[in-house]
C-alpha cells in the first residue's frame, strides 16, 4: 500500500456526527477561551412572568375594537376621482337616453336623476367607468403634495397585519 | 403531552383557542422574552415587543400551514417584531440603526434592570457593534445555546453560513474585549 492510500486502511471509524458537530464544539470552545461571561447582565422586575399573562389578555381584549391609523389623504382624492368618473357616465348615459328634442342636461332637476338611478334605469358597471379614462397609467402618488408617509404606512401594517404569514418568507 | 398537530388543532378551533393560546404562553414567554431582549435590550421595550409578538401569533395562527414547527414560526414573528421596532424607534429619534445600538448600551449604565459587571457590559458594547445578522446568530447559539438548525429555520439563513457568521461574531467580540 502507497503511503498515500494509507488513509483509506479500513478499520478506522469515528464517532457518528462528529464532524457535523466538530466546527460547533470548536467555536464553543474559542468563546470560552476568551473568558466572555455567560451571564449577560439582563435582569427583569419582580413577578414579571407570573403577570404577563393577565397584561397580554387585556391588550388582546383593548385590541379586539381596533384601530384605524388614518394614511395620507390619496385614498380621499382616489375615491373622489372615482366618485367623479361616475358621475360623469352617469350624465352621459342621462343624455343618451333622452329624446332629441332640444332640451339639455342642465334643464333636468336632480331630484329626477336619482329617481331615475334608483328605478334602476343607469347600469353602470367598473368597465363603463374604465372607458372613460384613457389607458394611461395613473401614479398614485402624483394625486396628493405629499404623498404617503412612510412611518405611517409602515405604522398601519404594523398595527393592521393581521395575517402575518403573507410578510414572511418561509425557510 | 399532545402532539403539536393537536395542538395546533386546538389553536384554530374557536372552541380550544382560548385555553391553548394560554398555554402557548405559558410555555413560550420566558424563551421569547430573552430572545427579544437580547435584541432591544431595554426591559420595557421588551415587554411591549413580546405582547405583540403574542398578539401577531394570536391573529395569525388560523394561517399558519405547519411547515416549520410552531417555535420556529413565533421565534421568526419574535425576531422581526424586535427588528421592527428599533428600526421604528431609529426613525423617531432620526438616528441610524448603529447610533441607535450604540445609545442603548450606553444606556445600560443607568438600567436598574441590567446588573452586569464591567466586562459584562463591554461584552454588550462588543456585541452592539457586530452587523444585525451576526448579533442575532451570535445571541441564539452563544447566550441561548440553540441548535444551527433551529437559527436556520428563523433567521432564513443556511447552516453553514450561520457557523461562518458566529465565528466571525466571536472573533471580532474578542477583538473589542482584549483591546478597549
Amino acid at each position: 500500500m502507497k503511503a498515500k492510500d494509507l488513509h483509506k486502511k479500513p478499520g478506522f471509524k469515528v464517532p457518528e456526527g462528529y464532524f457535523d458537530s466538530f466546527e460547533a464544539t470548536l467555536f464553543e470552545k474559542t468563546a470560552q477561551e476568551n473568558n466572555l461571561p455567560k451571564d449577560d447582565g439582563y435582569r427583569i422586575p419582580k413577578d414579571y412572568f407570573e403577570t404577563f399573562d393577565d397584561s397580554l389578555l387585556r391588550k388582546l381584549k383593548d385590541k379586539k375594537g381596533g384601530k384605524l391609523i388614518a394614511l395620507a389623504t390619496y385614498k380621499k382624492v382616489y375615491y373622489t376621482l372615482a366618485a367623479a368618473a361616475a358621475v360623469l357616465l352617469l350624465f352621459i348615459a342621462v343624455k343618451n337616453s333622452l329624446p332629441a328634442s332640444g332640451e339639455s342636461l342642465y334643464d333636468i332637476s336632480s331630484a329626477d336623476v336619482e329617481v331615475y338611478i334608483d328605478n334602476g334605469y343607469v347600469t353602470l358597471n367598473s368597465y363603463d367607468i374604465a372607458e372613460v379614462f384613457d389607458d394611461t397609467a395613473i401614479d398614485i402618488t402624483s394625486m396628493t403634495e405629499d404623498g404617503i408617509d412612510d412611518e405611517n404606512l409602515i405604522d398601519y401594517l404594523h398595527e393592521n397585519l393581521d395575517n402575518y404569514n403573507d410578510l414572511m418568507i418561509e425557510n | 403531552m399532545v402532539s403539536e398537530t393537536t395542538f395546533i388543532a386546538q389553536l384554530k378551533e374557536k372552541q380550544t383557542q382560548e385555553q391553548a393560546f394560554g398555554t402557548l404562553v405559558s410555555q413560550y414567554k420566558e424563551r421569547l422574552y430573552w430572545h427579544i431582549r437580547r435584541i432591544v435590550l431595554n426591559h420595557d421595550d421588551t415587554d411591549d415587543v413580546l405582547q405583540n409578538t403574542f398578539i401577531k401569533v394570536y391573529r395569525s395562527i388560523d394561517g399558519f400551514k405547519g411547515e416549520s414547527a410552531l417555535y420556529s414560526w413565533m421565534y421568526r414573528i419574535a425576531t422581526n417584531e424586535a427588528l421592527s421596532f428599533l428600526k421604528s424607534k431609529a426613525r423617531k429619534y432620526s438616528i441610524t440603526s448603529e447610533e441607535l445600538q450604540n445609545k442603548m448600551v450606553e444606556d445600560l449604565t443607568a438600567d436598574v434592570y441590567f446588573e452586569g459587571d464591567e466586562i459584562q457590559l463591554k461584552l454588550q458594547k462588543a456585541i452592539a457593534k457586530l452587523p444585525e445578522k451576526q448579533r442575532l446568530v451570535f445571541n441564539m447559539k452563544y447566550f441561548e445555546n440553540m441548535k444551527y438548525e433551529d437559527i436556520s429555520k428563523i433567521i432564513d439563513t443556511s447552516v453553514g453560513a450561520l457557523k461562518a457568521s458566529y465565528h466571525h461574531a466571536v472573533k471580532k467580540i474578542e477583538q473589542y474585549v482584549t483591546t478597549c
